[in-house]
């Protein structure tokens, strides 16, 4: 699941869920005051009832006052806990189930109020002043507690249920909601460099993601321009500076020919013969650059068998490196299906065993690993060179780029421009390019990662 | 032979012809598309040298139709465009050759009469033979003055391609194309490696190395 679905659907589930704990809170709350204004309703009752038995004659006899109240009051004032005062703040009458507990008698600001009594627990109390009487009427709250526990626990198992149910409801929901942005991903994905003139099908009707396709296909219109800019530019540069090196060279082959056995002159004219060759690759490599760096260069990805080619490459190697009096390891050489240019990896990689091989001293080993690590095929040369500072290593991928040193060790006619090609190729194939300091000895290892297994 | 060339720039386009010229062939020089759509309408070619950056189009549209009208005849692509896709789509259309500019005029010469003798081709040849050296090309084997040499695969084929051109200056283009299938450059100084252990395997054929460097062009058969 990707992570905008993900908490979108995070989000919708915890707003339902939000909002169901609120609605049972709030009927929670509901509940509980209705079940207390029914009890102070209950309580109105009865002490009015109470009152009437007892009339406005103070003088009443606790004896007889018990006496009133057991035969005329209602049965369910049993329900209830009771205790009269008559004036001066005599006790009257206690009902039973008070035991020896007493009613606090204080003033209160309200009739209703909420007290913790011995032995009975929380009580809910209500005092009427009803003649010379002062009742006060109570009822346990414990049941009514029971209740709003049991109300709590069937809104909690409720709640989670909702929470549950919100998952997947929000699932559904941020599918449903992110279908035709997906439809426009899929689409934008299909359009590469190769085929730069589809574009993505825009929704009927005006809304954000006809919007949202119209932008993207404008950014597409300005992205295909410029590619064709750089493939046009690319194309002229390379007929402009090329014709003319073309005539440079005729010319010069038939003044060669017209010089006839002038050693000077024939000297003469194979240097610029030379030139000319150095200069057209330059050109072909920075044509090749910028096309590459500019994503206009698509070439074709093909499968093809990793062995074979590390085992042509390694044959080339070894004429390389006994060349110039170094050897060529091939440590590793895992067979597996790799996804690419075969004939552009086949320069990188040969382009890197050159330059190890070109930095190495008599003697030196050159190494190539040809391996998967995780999810990447990792291709690893290592030489015993001098290495390089940190603060240049970076920079070997750079054009142009050549460091002290490399006049010495006689590289073969360089122009600097081999790394930053490893660097292209590697990048078209959707891979990295590294050097780091052997650990182990002075040298380099470089490391080209292509991804693995391809898709 | 007639051959027409396809070429914008007069100034190449007239070393072609004169060079063609040279080698007694019929020739033509054309600057445009639509010039050389009226000049394969009226005479038969036997061979055509077309650059692909016209004034007036693209020289591969032209190929296409010629292809497509049933034009048979050898047609080598000249171009100073690099791009690998435009090879390779030039060699899908039909082209039989492709020639990088810039390109030495004997390059263009050799390709053209291998283009043409293609067409009139001999008895297959199983056994080079050049000087002291001897190759057979259905055992593998090398013999120089009577002794044998044992050579690689690549050594091989490039001594192969040397004797099978015995007057022809190779090109580091050609030779990278030929033995390595690269089509860009090779970057690296393999060739001249693989020629040096040639010339110090053969160093038994005379005073001479058996192959000569023709500095600023490439490598020759001695």
């Amino acid at each position: 699941m990707s992570s905008f679905t993900f908490r979108l659907t995070l989000r919708v589930a915890l707003l339902v869920t939000v909002m169901t704990a609120v609605v049972f809170t709030i009927g929670g709350w509901l509940l509980v005051s209705q079940m207390e204004h029914s009890l102070q309703m209950m309580h109105e009752v009865e002490a009015k009832e109470l009152g009437e038995i007892l009339g406005d004659d103070a003088s009443l006899s606790p004896a007889i006052v018990a006496a009133r109240i057991r035969r005329d009051a209602d049965s369910d004032a049993a329900l209830f806990i009771i205790q009269i005062m008559a004036p001066g703040g005599n006790i009257a009458f206690r009902s039973e189930n008070l035991g020896a507990t007493i009613l606090p008698t204080g003033e209160q600001p309200d009739p209703h109020w909420t007290a913790t009594l011995p032995y009975l627990g929380r009580v809910h109390l209500s005092s009427f002043k009803h003649g010379p009487w002062q009742i006060q009427i109570g009822s346990p709250l414990a049941p009514s507690e029971r209740l709003v526990i049991d109300y709590v626990k069937v809104g909690i198992m409720l709640t989670l249920g909702v929470a549950v149910l919100g998952i997947a409801v929000g699932y559904l929901f941020s599918r449903e909601a992110l279908r035709p942005v997906r439809a426009i991903e899929v689409a934008a994905r299909r359009i590469r460099a190769d085929n730069l003139g589809e574009r993505i099908p825009v929704p009927a009707g005006r809304d954000e993601l006809s919007a949202l396709a119209q932008l993207l296909n404008e950014t597409f219109d300005r992205l295909e321009t410029s590619f064709k800019q750089v493939r046009q530019f690319s194309a002229d540069a390379s007929h402009e500076l090329k014709t003319p090196l073309a005539l440079i060279r005729l010319n010069a082959e038939k003044l060669q020919r017209q010089v006839g056995e002038d050693a000077e002159a024939n000297s003469a004219i194979a240097d610029i013969l030379e030139e000319i060759s150095g200069l057209n690759q330059v050109i072909d490599r920075l044509l090749f650059l910028a096309k590459s760096e500019s994503g206009a260069l698509t070439p074709e990805l093909r499968p093809f068998a990793c062995a074979a080619l590390v085992t042509a490459l390694a044959e080339d190697a070894e004429v390389l490196a006994e060349d110039r009096g170094a050897r060529f390891v091939l440590e590793q050489n895992v067979p597996g299906e790799l996804r690419g240019a075969a004939d552009l990896l086949r320069q990188l990689l040969l382009n890197l065993v050159a330059n190890a091989v070109a930095v190495s001293p008599r003697e030196g080993v050159v190494t190539l690993d040809s391996r998967p690590v995780g999810e990447h095929w990792e291709f690893v040369v290592t030489d015993e060179g001098l290495g390089l500072p940190d603060e240049k290593l970076g920079r070997i991928f750079e054009r142009f780029v050549r460091f002290a040193g490399d006049e010495e060790q006689t590289a073969p006619r360089g122009h600097g421009l081999g790394l930053a090609i490893c660097k292209s190729i590697a990048e078209l194939h959707g891979g990295t390019i590294r050097a780091e300091r052997r650990t182990d000895r002075s040298g380099l290892r470089l490391i080209v990662r292509l991804p693995f297994p391809t898709l | 032979m007639k051959i027409l060339i396809v070429e914008d720039e007069r100034k190449v386009g007239r070393f072609i012809e004169q060079a063609l010229t040279e080698q007694a062939h019929a020739v033509r020089l054309v600057t445009s598309c639509a010039a050389a759509r009226d000049a394969l309408a009226e005479t038969p070619y036997n061979a055509v040298v077309l650059d692909l950056g016209l004034p007036d189009g693209d020289g591969l549209e032209l190929l296409r139709e010629w292809r497509a009208a049933g034009f048979n005849e050898p047609v080598l692509i000249l171009s100073a465009r690099d791009a690998v896709e435009d090879r390779i789509r030039g060699l899908n259309l039909g082209a039989d050759d492709y020639l990088p500019k810039p390109f030495s005029i004997d390059e263009l010469l050799a390709r053209m009469r291998s283009l043409l003798r293609r067409q009139t081709s001999g008895p297959r040849v199983t056994v080079l033979e050049h000087r002291a050296v001897r190759l057979d090309l259905l055992a593998r084997t090398a013999v120089c003055a009577g002794q044998p040499v044992e050579l690689t695969s690549r050594e091989f084929a490039l001594l192969e391609l040397f004797l099978q051109n015995p007057r022809r200056v190779l090109t580091r283009t050609l030779i990278a194309e030929r033995i390595w299938e690269a089509s860009y450059d090779l970057e690296t100084n393999l060739i001249e490696v693989y020629v040096r252990r040639l010339r110090q395997k053969f160093a038994a054929v005379g005073d001479e190395p058996i192959i000569k460097t023709i500095r600023g062009t490439g490598y020759q058969l001695a």
